[in-house]
Formats: C-alpha cells, structure tokens, sequence
C-alpha cells in the first residue's frame, strides 16, 4: 500500500515537474549566480516577477555573473500572479498521499516535493537534472519567514543528497575574516542560540547563521552560511536595540523581528568556516558564562530533533551527517549569563581571540 | 525463540550510534530516544536481523553476565522496541551471524529513554504555525 502510494506521489511529482519545466523553456528568465556551499547555482527569475526581494538572505552567497563554474543547480523561482505559470490539478497541491499526521510531501533519492498551502509555496527538487522550482502564488503576499529562508526545503534535499545537511544551528566565526574557524550553536528555538550569536556579532565575532545552517558532506566538515537572517523575539527586542534600527519588519506585529546582517556588517558575514566545536546553549542566568563538556550522544539530542523533524523529508540522511559531526568534535553546554558581553567573552575564549584569552572559560 | 528476528522500522524510524550511545528518532510521530547500556551493545544486530538468542547468547558472552538476566533483559527490551514501532518483524528469511560486540567491562542493563517534546510540532506544518518563539514552540493548540 505504501509502495503503491509512493509511486502514485512520484509520477504526480514528475508531472508537476514537467509542467513547471516546460513553462522554464516558454518563459524567459534571468539568471542570478550563487556559490551555496561552495557549489555554483544559478537563480533564475522572470525580470519582473518581484522575486529579488525574496532573495535578500542570500545575497552575501552572490557571485559575479562573470562566474565560469557550471551550476550545480539551476534554481527557478516563479511567481504564479505575475508569471503566467499555473499549476495543473494534482495530488501533491491536494496533499492527497500525505499522512494524516505528516507534513505533506515526498523525497527519496530521485523525487523531492513539499507543498505549503497557506503560504502558497510548492517546492520541488529533481537530483538527477540539477534543476528545482520554486513556485509561489503570489509573491506579494508571501509570509515573511519565506523571506527570512527562501527555498529551504530545496536546500536541505539538495545538501542531504550526497551526505550533507542544513541544521537547525546558529554559527559564529573569528573576528579575524582570515581565521576561518568558528563554533555551531545549536538546540532548539528559545535554548539562546539568536542571541548568542548576536552578543557576538556586537563584539566583532563573524556571523554565518542564527537559525539554518549547511555542512557539507565531507569527512573534515565545513560550515556554510545559508542566509544572513538574523531574528529575534519580539519579547527581547529591548535586549537588542542595538539593532532596533536594522528590523526590516518591525511594524508587523505578528511577525518576529527580522535583519539581514550582511547590510550592516558585511564584513562580520562568514560564508563558510571550519567549525572547532559544538555548543548547545541554555539560558542559566549564570554570574558568568561558563562551558560544560558534554558527550556527543549528549549533543546530538540537542542537535538532531529540531533540524531532523523540522526537515523530515530529509531527514534520515541529515540524520547519519549530524551524528558524525557530533563524533568529530567536541562538545560543551554553554551556561549563559544575562550579560552579551559576556556571553561573547565566553566564545571568544573558546574561539581562542585574542582579546579574550586571558582566562579560560572551559570548566 | 531462536526465530525470532527483527529489523528497523524504516524509513520512518532512524537510528544513529554515537559513543556508544544510539539515538533514534521516529520521523512520522516526533518521539525520539536514547539507548544506552547493553541497549547500545545490541542495536546493531538487533537491527540487523540477527536472530535474538544469538545476541543473547553473544552479549552474555561478552559481558560475563548470566545468560538468563541477559535473555531476560533482552525480551522485555525488544517488547518495548516492537511496541514503539521502533522495530518490525524481519521481513526476510535470513539470519546473519551476531556481529563482533564490544567488551564493555561488564553488563549495564537494556536502556531506553523516550522524549516526547517534539511530537507536538510535527503535527504541524512548522514553516508557518508558529508562535513568538518560532518553530518548534507551538503557539495554540491545534484542534484535530
């Protein structure tokens, strides 16, 4: 029965690819390039679909259209009010075959599918051809947290597929662009990994991430920044009015206050680094914040939940590349003070910066 | 007894073993656990379709605990297991050899740890129903 399920959702996949394959021969595009992960992808949108606002995130991960790599991927995104493409009928938009207690969507190792139906966003991922669509109803009135991770569902199938994974992490770097080391937070949402990363950010420390992150699959990991976003609880605004002028939506009261740090710091953004440690932070209220060793089954737990549930589609291969990150590195829990100084003090140590080793902060 | 064989539960569950601890996770209902202890020992032939006797038989050996406490623990181990959907009856008729066990200085007993905490969130679509601390924080109950 499943079996029998599956390769009814596969063949409504392919049939959704090809409609949205034939309109990328029909409609004419512009490609934009990006080096994500180290890999060359072309990001191709109608001239005036709109679409380039949604792709502020990632905008540090730009390159030159001089670029002579051949994508890895081309990337359409589509907007259905402006571009004339329409999707046909289909299971997938229907969620016919999804479980009842599931998300809704498909992905093995040839077909990848995810519809969003309130947001109106279908994304879809063919390994094989290097190609994916991303198509919204209307990109006008799309939700901010699009905005905030644009494609991530087609970014976490297309990192797991040769042993990678987006994680559910913020990662800080060096203060130094040149020392390409840094450090993963990780845990789940209100555990301080947003506002670890921006005590940092305000002390001088690079910035590759406050939620979603990419590790690539080799062996000696490297980290890669997927989107500038940094987001904050509208609770704590008072915490981070440093920033009060950067929240690019804080007349939304409904949304979580929401900056792109490469347009005010960009040169704190880090696009990839060589992680040194994995940190999984808790909010202590400690007189000082302090690190505590913990055992990688212990990190993974923090770890592997948040970013395997919240990308289930992928997660089985996410899985075996969290398990062997938490393997190769060590692992602490950090014991946060109230004070963002200190808490940067506190990485900053770790980091081995200069300004901050005169003591260490490692229990 | 000697039969009796079984294998994961994918592709809804997954497990990973990291210093000698093995998490797993059930994708479809968002519970994960932790296994520990002679748990740990046993998951790779238990998910290997090795046949229970033989790790039985093989982590007695190893630990010098008595076969009996072993097969003991090992039962009630595997019913959790099952009624956990964690494993599955072996859907094929092979019975592989017990594979090399680590002497871990001495018998711990059969460990599995159960987390719930997610399992409310994967019920939702976590992209969008989310409340001020974002996803995995649910904002209201959803009714079903």
């Amino acid at each position: 029965m499943t079996a029998e399920r599956d390769a009814l959702t596969r063949d409504a996949i392919r049939a959704l690819s090809s409609r949205l394959d034939m309109a990328a021969a029909r409609v004419p595009t512009v490609a934009q390039r990006y080096r994500i992960a180290g890999a060359c992808v072309a990001i191709r949108t109608t001239r005036d679909s709109g679409a380039q606002r949604l792709l502020t995130a990632c905008a540090p991960l730009r390159t030159g259209d001089d670029d002579a790599a051949p994508a890895e991927l081309d990337l359409y995104v589509w907007n259905g009010a402006t571009d004339g493409v329409a999707l046909p009928e289909s299971d997938v938009l229907r969620r016919t075959n999804a479980p009842e207690d599931g998300l809704g969507g498909f992905s093995d190792a040839a077909s990848n599918a995810f519809y969003q139906p309130d947001a109106g966003v279908l994304s879809i991922l063919d390994i094989a051809r290097h190609r994916a669509h991303w198509w919204l109803d209307d990109i006008a009135t799309v939700p901010y947290y699009e905005r905030a991770a644009p494609f991530r569902h087609i970014l976490q199938w297309w990192i797991a597929s040769p042993g990678g994974a987006l994680l559910h992490s913020a990662a800080i770097g060096c203060a130094d662009a040149a020392d390409r080391r840094g450090v993963l937070i990780s845990g789940p949402s209100g555990s301080g990994k947003s506002s670890t990363a921006l005590a940092c950010l305000a002390e001088g420390f690079g910035f590759a991430s406050d939620d979603y992150v990419l590790v690539g699959a080799e062996q000696s990991p490297s980290v890669h920044l997927a989107y500038s976003t940094a987001k904050v609880l509208r609770a704590s605004l008072d915490r981070h009015r440093a920033y009060a002028a950067q929240f690019r939506n804080l007349a939304n009261t409904d949304e979580k206050p929401m900056m792109f740090v490469h347009e005010f710091a960009p040169h704190s953004v880090r696009t990839s680094f060589s992680p040194i440690a994995l940190v999984m932070p808790r909010v202590a209220h400690a007189s000082r914040t302090h690190f505590v060793p913990i055992s990688p089954a212990t990190m993974l737990r923090a770890l592997a939940p948040s970013s395997v549930l919240l990308f289930p589609l992928a997660g089985g291969r996410a899985f075996k590349r969290m398990a062997r990150l938490c393997a190769s590195l060590p692992c602490y829990r950090a014991e946060l003070a109230d004070d963002p100084r200190d808490v940067a003090r506190a990485f900053g140590e770790l980091l081995g910066e200069p300004a901050f080793t005169q003591a260490s902060a490692v229990a | 007894m000697a039969t009796r064989r079984y294998e994961l539960n994918a592709p809804a569950v997954i497990g990973e073993i990291v210093d000698g601890e093995v998490m797993v996770m059930n994708l479809r209902d968002g519970i994960y656990y932790s296994v520990a202890g002679a748990g740990a020992a046993a998951w790779p032939a238990l998910t290997g379709r090795c046949a229970v006797d033989d790790i039985a038989a093989a982590i007695a050996a190893a630990s010098g605990a008595p076969l009996a406490t072993v097969v003991a623990g090992l039962a009630r181990f595997v019913q959790r297991l099952v009624a956990e959907a964690i494993l599955r009856p072996a859907s094929d008729d092979l019975s592989p050899a017990v594979p090399q066990l680590v002497d871990s200085g001495g018998y711990r007993d059969f460990i599995i740890e159960r987390f719930d905490d997610m399992r409310a969130m994967l019920i939702l679509d976590p992209v969008h129903e989310v409340g001020e601390f974002g996803w995995p924080q649910q904002s209201e109950p959803k009714p079903r």
